[in-house]
């Protein structure tokens, strides 16, 4: 576009430059379809079904030899789908974990429909969790299996490992809240903040489940303008890239792909968790229950994001003052609660610490 | 409307729309004041001149950027550093905008003029309870109008219904009560995002500033977009954390789902009159189903949990049995031994019995024969012995 007649005026060039990318990207994007858009390379089998619930094996590669801490169940969130831990080929915690000999289980808890607003904290917890660990201990004849659990899937592991420790040989977290109450900072804390005083009953009774699009709106708040505009505005410059495209596209689609949430469930989340701060004080109740972390007593490893804007560090570092276990490792990376999943250094180093912690207690 | 621009024939004039629809709202509000018995024409009059107050200095702030965007290009072409260029615009700019921000300012300061008009005009139409007394927030003029309406028309909203409809009466009360709610937070929320916008253009200029001078000066389009999102988020990520604002958006939100919860509680009588399923319904058909698969879940743990007793029973039965199949031979091997231990002895009995009646009839014989010998003796001794001496 050198001979273009335009004045000396770098702005006025550079939106002439910005709409020819935009074109020349509209063509890209115009090539491609929704089934280009794979998330979830890995294969996988289900093992397991209830409800809407699926419990899915990675089986290991022929070529890879089962390790020590095998197998690993993963137990992700409510919120979003649990695709981010295999989200495509070079950025997947579960590819890089079974390159470690590590097999690995994940519950895929499905989209909750109108009919799923009455399931509880202890239907997900003592049900559901129950029911995959029984599976996975089932499966391998063992006593106790090994649990990773991530952001809000890293807390019902943790009441979980506390319920029934007798089934949990180790218990992983990975960017999970613990201190619902840590003080909020510049760049952290804000949803504890906003949910603190919120009437969650109110809440649950006009919306019935809690709608996915309504908590990514919270989530988008959280940076409104970076995340509602300039993320598109820098699209421009990977669209003339397929493979860059097709990462930003990926990750479009898993953010904006947000079951709902069971209502009961998040009422009692939130009330519990994020309002009375309870799991710190060991007065979480799940079904007839009281969750102790005293009561954790297999080993721990506790890995968080130094730069977590969605659950601050300080929130996840509180664990390892309340569990009962002598066991107890932290580890931490310098990224963002995406990074943790997305990162290049995060993918090159987290799988292999995780499989050493788990071998050495083998 | 006397410092309004001339008519325009161009029909997308907006300022022309805009001062078209001022005046058919004031005469809509008007016609609608009076259909109640009230004169609101004072507090409409003021409304339109405040509207176009801040309308008009909206238009010059943007007369003012525009200027100075067009002047821009040639003062480029002339040489001029960027960088003063867009100081220099930004000065001017927050100049504008401080002469706006005074125009506003006034227009807010003539609201309370405006709600006190309309107070005073609903209160001839509606006499007010004993003892109201008037809110003293002149600066919140659109509170002030809710709760005079909350205090005069407003309180049948939260009274018994009547009649036959009176279900679907309630509900419809119930839920305009919740609107009105819900758009009194609305504004209050609105106003409170409005005065955040202001905050982040008043934090353009230094942040400019402030990368000009760290060398990072806006050199491209996608820098000016980056600056002025940092800007934006950074204002609004303060902003977020007022509890202030957490308040308002508190308030907003939970208004909101009132009215979600009312109209659907509306929705449901109509339904219900209809014989038709609601909501409710379903959810309580959901908590049914929920129960029962609770209740199913339990169960199968109950069952899974009773049949692995029954098969560690099972197994302990087989070891039971196998033991006692074991003891079963022992026993039998015993008494096969016991038998014929007894048989043994009673033989041995017997052959010791016969041994005894032979010893016995020896010893009845030697008996006989002691007696016998005895009795001899005895002759003898009669015999021996000498005569008695009287």
């Amino acid at each position: 576009m050198a001979d273009a007649p335009f004045p000396p005026f770098a702005p006025t060039r550079e939106l002439y430059t910005l709409t020819q990318q935009w074109m020349q990207g509209l063509d890209a994007l115009g090539a491609l379809t929704p089934d280009d858009i794979e998330i979830g390379p890995s294969p996988r089998e289900a093992v397991y079904a209830e409800d809407k619930l699926t419990l899915y094996r990675y089986p290991l590669p022929e070529e890879v030899t089962p390790a020590a801490g095998s197998p690993l169940l993963i137990v992700y969130a409510l919120v979003n789908r649990p695709d981010m831990v295999d989200l495509q080929e070079d950025r997947s915690l579960v590819r890089n974990l079974l390159n470690q000999g590590i097999e690995v289980y994940l519950i895929d808890w499905g989209y909750p429909s109108r009919i799923d607003r009455h399931l509880t904290l202890d239907d997900y917890i003592n049900g559901y969790i129950d029911a995959c660990v029984d599976v996975v201990r089932e499966r391998h004849g063992l006593d106790a299996i090994n649990l990773l659990g991530i952001c809000q899937g890293g807390v019902f592991s943790t009441c979980y490992a506390a319920l029934h420790p007798e089934k949990v040989r180790t218990l992983t977290t990975m960017v999970a809240p613990i201190d619902f109450h840590v003080e909020a900072t510049a760049e952290t804390g804000l949803l504890n903040a906003w949910m603190r005083d919120t009437d969650i009953d109110l809440m649950v009774d006009a919306m019935g489940n809690m709608p996915g699009d309504f908590m990514n709106f919270g989530y988008l708040m959280l940076k409104p303008y970076a995340l509602s505009v300039q993320k598109y505005v820098e699209m421009v410059d990977v669209m003339g890239d397929e493979r860059k495209l097709l990462n930003f596209l990926r990750m479009e689609k898993w953010i904006f792909d947000s079951p709902d949430q069971a209502g009961e469930a998040f009422r009692q989340f939130n009330q519990q968790f994020y309002i009375d701060n309870k799991l710190i004080k060991g007065e979480v109740e799940i079904g007839d229950d009281t969750v102790d972390l005293q009561d954790v007593t297999m080993p721990v490893l506790n890995i968080y994001a130094e730069k977590d804007h969605l659950v601050p560090p300080t929130s996840s570092q509180a664990l390892g003052a309340h569990v009962g276990t002598q066991d107890y490792t932290v580890q931490s990376y310098p990224v963002g609660h995406i990074g943790m999943y997305v990162s290049g250094k995060v993918q090159r180093s987290l799988a292999p610490a995780i499989a050493e912690w788990l071998a050495e207690r083998a | 409307m006397s410092s309004a621009a001339p008519p325009s024939e161009d029909p997308m004039d907006l300022t022309q729309l805009y001062q078209q629809g001022l005046k058919q709202w004031q005469q809509l509000m008007d016609q609608s004041a009076q259909a109640w018995g009230m004169d609101t024409s004072a507090f409409t009059a003021q409304t339109v001149r405040q509207a176009q107050a801040g309308q008009e200095a909206w238009v010059k702030s943007l007369a003012v950027a525009r200027e100075a965007l067009a002047e821009l290009p040639g003062k480029l072409a002339a040489g001029e550093p960027v960088a003063d260029l867009t100081q220099a615009f930004m000065a001017r700019l927050q100049t504008a905008q401080a002469e706006q921000m005074e125009v506003l300012h006034r227009v807010l300061e003539d609201s309370g003029a405006a709600w006190q008009q309309f107070t005073d005009e609903v209160l001839q139409a509606a006499p007010l309870p004993a003892g109201w007394k008037a809110p003293e927030s002149a600066a919140r003029p659109f509170d002030a109008m809710h709760n005079v309406f909350d205090q005069a028309l407003g309180r049948w909203l939260n009274t018994p219904a009547l009649g036959l409809t009176r279900e679907y009466n309630e509900e419809a009360a119930h839920a305009v009560h919740a609107f009105q709610r819900y758009k009194q937070a609305e504004v209050a929320y609105l106003g409170h995002i409005a005065g955040i916008w202001g905050q982040v253009f008043q934090n353009l200029g230094p942040a400019v500033q402030r990368a000009q001078q760290g060398g990072n000066g806006v050199d491209s389009l996608r820098g000016a977009s980056r600056l002025w999102a940092s800007v934006v988020d950074d204002t609004f990520g303060v902003a977020f954390r007022d509890p202030a604002y957490i308040d308002r958006q508190r308030a907003y939100l939970e208004a909101g789902l009132a009215v979600k919860k009312h109209r659907r509680l509306l929705q449901e009588v109509l339904l219900r009159a209809l014989d038709l399923p609601t909501l409710t319904d379903l959810d309580d058909a959901g908590q049914y189903i929920h129960a029962l698969r609770r209740q199913q879940r339990t169960l199968t743990k109950r069952l899974a949990a009773a049949e692995q007793r029954a098969d560690a029973a099972e197994a302990r039965a087989e070891a039971a049995e196998k033991q006692a199949t074991g003891a079963e031979k022992q026993a039998q091997s015993a008494r096969g031994y016991a038998r014929e231990a007894l048989a043994k002895l009673r033989t041995q009995v017997r052959a010791q019995g016969r041994t005894q009646d032979k010893q016995v009839q020896t010893i009845d014989q030697l008996q006989a024969q002691v007696a016998e010998l005895t009795a001899q003796l005895q002759a003898l001794r009669d015999a021996a012995a000498p005569p008695a001496i009287d």
